[in-house]
């Protein structure tokens, strides 16, 4: 089973989500001949992925008043 | 008729007076020129503010101080009329502020000297950007033009800001505390925003005083949460903005600044999709040429031993067929049998028993005439 199904992706920012990333990329690079730790480093990289791009594509900026001083 | 005058005190007559003066100037401004400055023990403040026709006395707590003030400075004051007990007429100050160009740059120097230090203003206080900001702390007027051109660039370039906006006034008296208590509100927070946003558009430098507020600058450099300051234009430096861990030219560009471009991020991540596609791919191919090379070369290790092996087994055939006994039979030697038995000794052979002798083209059946031992022909 990849790492990637383990984590709760919905619980994180979308900064630790692109470390995760980053870090699969990382991993795949390291892998050098290796195809099965590439293609595992790969599928968990694309699933981050996804993760960022959905994130960046459904989300939109809120603006909330949260302290107001008085006049 | 002396009897319904009022007698008074001394003190019930300051105290007289006093009530008097809270109940018609409860909060005077007054603007003059410092003269006569002096801080006691460190605690209290005492000048003069005076014009060309008159001077008052000026008392205050050095807590209330924000600004530096030296002989000469134009300043603005809110302060309380008293008579103390002294029967001396003073200012009672809470605020006081430079006021034309000349005293706020004054001032402005002043503190920056002083501050600088005190290290407020070193590089390697500075805290980077956090990256890809989630929740902001933004602290500005609700009201003001900069807060919506930050808000504006923000929203269009960042959809994941969470913008969790303090409204405090951002000129005039009162402002400094109210950001002060925004910065200290969202720093007392369990879950704190990543970064503060100081926000202010551009203003006369008298609108942007506050931003040189000590309390205020102090606030900025202790704060827990790093803070990015965009104040003002781009010519107008604040102390404020030299406090912050970034200090942005303006609202837009610390907008900027601290909202990474999506679009351009999103352009990244399909570049490294591509990468990561094209390099598994190239593994992958290099795997095959690996697997296809392994086999190759196991496929002519193979053919060399089975080579070698056909080339030892033709000379143990040839070998074989030497040692046939066709072959002696074939230069001249015969097999001779004794009841079926090759015979190899013959010295028991009777005369009249039946021999058969194999040539290489015949088997001829004989009969013994005699027999002689070669030991016997030999000896």
């Amino acid at each position: 089973m990849s790492e990637v199904k383990t984590i709760n992706l919905a619980k994180m920012s979308f900064n630790e989500v692109m470390q995760q990333f980053e870090a699969a990329v990382a991993e795949f690079d390291a892998a050098d001949l290796d195809v099965e730790q590439a293609l595992a480093a790969y599928e968990k990289a694309n699933s981050l992925l996804k993760e960022l791009e959905a994130r960046l594509a459904t989300t939109k900026s809120k603006v909330e008043v949260v302290l107001k001083a008085s006049e | 008729m002396e009897s319904t005058q009022l007698v008074v005190s001394v003190s019930d007559c300051i105290a007289l007076v006093n009530q008097t003066l809270d109940a018609a100037y409860p909060a005077l401004y007054v603007e003059g020129e410092v003269s006569s400055f002096k801080i006691n023990h460190n605690n209290y403040v005492f000048f003069d503010l005076k014009d060309a026709e008159g001077t008052l006395n000026c008392f205050m707590t050095v807590y209330q101080l924000r600004v530096p003030l030296e002989d000469g400075m134009k300043v603005r004051v809110l302060a309380v009329p008293r008579l103390t007990k002294w029967g001396k007429f003073s200012l009672t100050v809470k605020h006081v502020a430079p006021v034309g160009e000349g005293s706020l740059r004054r001032a402005y120097e002043l503190l920056k000297v002083k501050l600088t230090k005190e290290g407020l203003f070193d590089e390697d206080r500075k805290r980077p950007l956090p990256p890809n900001v989630e929740t902001i702390g933004v602290i500005s007027s609700t009201q003001a033009a900069g807060f919506a051109d930050f808000c504006k660039i923000v929203a269009a370039r960042w959809p994941l800001a969470h913008l969790q906006v303090a409204h405090v006034r951002v000129q005039g008296m009162g402002a400094a505390d109210d950001i002060i208590r925004a910065i200290e509100y969202f720093n007392a927070h369990a879950t704190p925003p990543e970064i503060l946003a100081l926000i202010r558009g551009g203003g006369s430098a008298d609108d942007l005083a506050v931003f040189n507020d000590e309390n205020l600058v102090r606030a900025i450099a202790a704060s827990r949460v790093p803070i990015i300051v965009g104040v003002g234009h781009e010519t107008d430096e604040t102390l404020a903005t030299l406090a912050a861990d970034v200090g942005a030219s303006t609202p837009s560009n610390a907008a900027e600044l601290l909202a990474p471009d999506a679009h351009e991020l999103l352009q990244r991540l399909g570049l490294t999709k591509k990468r990561l596609k094209d390099g598994l791919h190239a593994k992958l191919k290099e795997r095959l040429q690996f697997v296809r090379h392994q086999r190759q070369s196991l496929h002519e290790r193979m053919s060399a031993q089975l080579t070698q092996l056909s080339a030892q087994l033709r000379s143990y055939r040839q070998l074989l067929a030497q040692l046939h006994p066709n072959m002696a039979l074939s230069r001249g030697y015969s097999l001779v049998r004794h009841n079926k038995k090759l015979l190899r000794d013959g010295r028991t052979l009777q005369p009249g028993d039946q021999l058969s002798i194999e040539t290489s083209r015949a088997i001829i059946n004989s009969e013994v005439l005699h027999v002689r031992s070669k030991d016997d022909q030999l000896g």
